[in-house]
């Protein structure tokens, strides 16, 4: 025989060791398709930007997800990421305040995934390699679930509806997010955003963001608010009382002044947000992406058409997560939006799908379309997962064509 | 005449062997989609055959390695194999969700789709088992039929989950199915020449 068994074990054994090297130093799911980088838009042009999330979405636990997505965003011409920062009583990067608060310094998922890593840290160096923004997201603001660490180790920093020691709501959002948040996550609480504690606990979480990391600034979403039903823990009605001769909150939720002394207070704690973030970086940006004003303000108590006015937002990019193409327009024609845009950039946020509800890219084309119609600053897709995952309605590959054809050439 | 060690082998290979050259094809088929994207026809050709087609060789390899000669010529064949569909008109088929809704159709053409993979996959792969079983030709037959059923099954289902979800991974899970279809009666084909290989005690 020309080869003994022994010189064909080796073979073969080669051979796979062959193929293993390839594989690991070979692109995943990119291998043959890249698409033809064209030189990215500049951050100061159109924002072009895409929320990345930890639910319903891996791209942050995979050891390949961050490295994937940052080449695949770059070459078709986005240029900022909202990565998740806080969501779930955890944070998403080693924190010192969390450790402090929650007993963990991040999600104990990602200690699993990347042990002694730090996802925050290497995805900025490698969106500013590529000329990107990064601007973390502290997507659950005042939201905490029932059964985190936060919740159990901090029971006094929630608030509640009116005779009821559950601060638990069903969401009247129709926003996709809280369907998809509801699904893993169904019973969320609410930290009280008016005790001093929550707001320093908060304030920290953010300023050592912008102070340990170069980041492009931050971003609160709408949940940076809270229900309109809540407010009725005994610290709020103390704090109330105190500020109105003796008298309790009314009954009724919705009374105006009642609704106008909450989010006034809200909107104190956003002024000392947006100030020490600029203390802690001056060229950070406070960045907002908040429902319509009235149902972020009639709702969310939510006043931020204020916070704009005051200066103490940078960028603002509104959720506008409708089908129809005619609810779309309406919403980027609200005075608020108009009267934010004279000061302001403003950008839209458009829904891509979530898990159980995915949008067409035709749809997706149509509203970016319509964006850029107005003269709007940019767009902003929720969420990386369903840009062009297998959780949208058409191939990957097809979807990269839309987004290569609305993204390129950049705009002048 | 004596029966050889690896013969002996051969005979003894049942439904155990079976599940786990089906188990095999599935895990191959997963690990393949770390660097293939499923997409239409014309995105995917030699390169996602080639890689594609390695990952579940390999796989596949490592059930019979232990069982059929030379079985390293498994690995060798099938990556040529996909490599040389991934060139031709029909692209990395193992890989592709077709692009129409029909189901009619999808089914037509997983069938035709069906039989030229498995019948350039079966001369393939029958250059490798000749050399331990006889009568290997009948894994040509084999490999046409389970190719056959296997895309058009799996094809046809993903095409109702992609409409029951609305979304594309319907038509990924399509495709897992059609591996393990064609696994399943590519394996029982497996097992079968195996056993006829015992030769008479004489």
């Amino acid at each position: 025989m020309l080869w003994g068994k022994k010189s064909k074990d080796r073979l073969i054994y080669l051979l796979c060791v062959g193929v293993a090297i390839a594989a690991l130093f070979a692109s995943p799911m990119l291998i043959a398709k890249s698409q033809p980088t064209v030189t990215p838009a500049s951050p100061s042009q159109e924002i072009r930007g895409v929320w990345i999330s930890n639910v319903g979405s891996g791209v942050l636990f995979a050891p390949w997800g961050i490295d994937r997505a940052v080449k695949q965003l770059n070459q078709l011409n986005f240029n900022t990421l909202y990565p998740v920062a806080w969501n779930r009583g955890y944070t998403f990067h080693p924190s010192k305040i969390a450790q402090q608060a929650v007993g963990r310094s991040q999600n104990p998922t990602l200690s699993l995934t990347h042990p002694g890593g730090d996802i925050l840290s290497k995805m900025v160096t490698l969106v500013h390699r590529n000329g990107m923004r990064v601007v973390p997201w502290f997507e659950y603001g005042f939201l905490a679930p029932k059964n985190s660490e936060l919740v159990k180790r901090h029971p006094t920093w929630l608030t509640y509806a009116q005779g009821s020691r559950e601060a638990t709501l069903k969401s009247r959002s129709q926003n996709p997010l809280d369907a998809l948040r509801n699904q893993v996550t169904p019973e969320n609480l609410w930290l009280n955003p008016f005790h001093p504690e929550v707001q320093q606990f908060l304030l920290d979480l953010i300023v050592e963001v912008v102070e340990r990391y170069p980041v492009d600034g931050i971003q609160l979403d709408d949940h940076f608010g809270l229900p309109v039903e809540l407010g009725y823990d005994s610290f709020t009605v103390n704090l109330y009382q105190q500020e109105h001769q003796g008298q309790s909150p009314p009954d009724d939720a919705r009374e105006p002044e009642w609704m106008r002394w909450r989010a006034d207070k809200i909107t104190q704690f956003m002024g000392r947000i947006a100030q020490a973030v600029r203390a802690a970086n001056p060229k950070a940006i406070v960045s907002l992406s908040p429902n319509s004003q009235d149902f972020a303000y009639g709702s969310y108590l939510q006043d931020w058409a204020t916070w704009v006015e005051r200066g103490w937002v940078d960028e603002l990019v509104l959720q506008v997560y409708r089908k129809d193409l005619g609810r779309f327009q309406a919403e980027l024609s609200q005075p608020a939006v108009q009267t934010a845009r004279r000061r302001i950039p403003v950008g839209v946020g458009i829904l891509t799908g979530t898990w159980g509800k995915p949008v067409s890219i035709d749809q997706v084309q149509d509203q970016v379309e319509a964006v850029r119609a107005q003269g709007f600053d940019g767009v902003s897709f929720f969420y990386w997962e369903s840009l062009w995952g297998y959780i949208a309605p058409e191939s990957p590959r097809d979807r990269r064509r839309v987004f290569q054809e609305l993204f390129t050439p950049p705009p002048s | 005449m004596l029966i050889t060690r690896q013969s002996r082998k051969l005979g003894e290979i049942g439904w155990g062997f079976w599940l786990q050259w089906i188990l095999a094809t599935l895990i191959g088929f997963l690990v393949s989609l770390y660097w293939i994207e499923v997409g239409g026809t014309p995105d995917l050709n030699a390169v996602e055959g080639v890689i594609g087609g390695g990952a579940i060789a390999i796989a596949q390899w490592w059930v019979i390695r232990q069982t059929f000669p030379k079985a390293w010529w498994w690995i060798l064949v099938s990556i040529v194999g996909w490599g040389v569909l991934g060139l031709s008109h029909i692209g990395a088929v193992g890989w592709i969700a077709p692009s129409t809704s029909s189901i009619h159709l999808r089914i037509l053409y997983g069938v035709l789709n069906g039989a030229k993979v498995g019948l350039l996959m079966g001369v393939a792969q029958w250059l490798m088992l000749r050399i331990s079983v006889p009568k290997a030709e009948q894994w040509i037959l084999a490999s046409v039929a389970g190719w056959a059923a296997g895309l058009s099954l799996g094809w046809s289902i993903g095409e109702v989950l992609h409409r029951i979800t609305g979304i594309f991974l319907g038509g990924v899970v399509g495709l897992t199915l059609a591996w393990v279809v064609t696994a399943a009666v590519t394996g029982t084909t497996l097992v079968k020449l195996a056993r006829e290989s015992i030769p008479e005690v004489g």
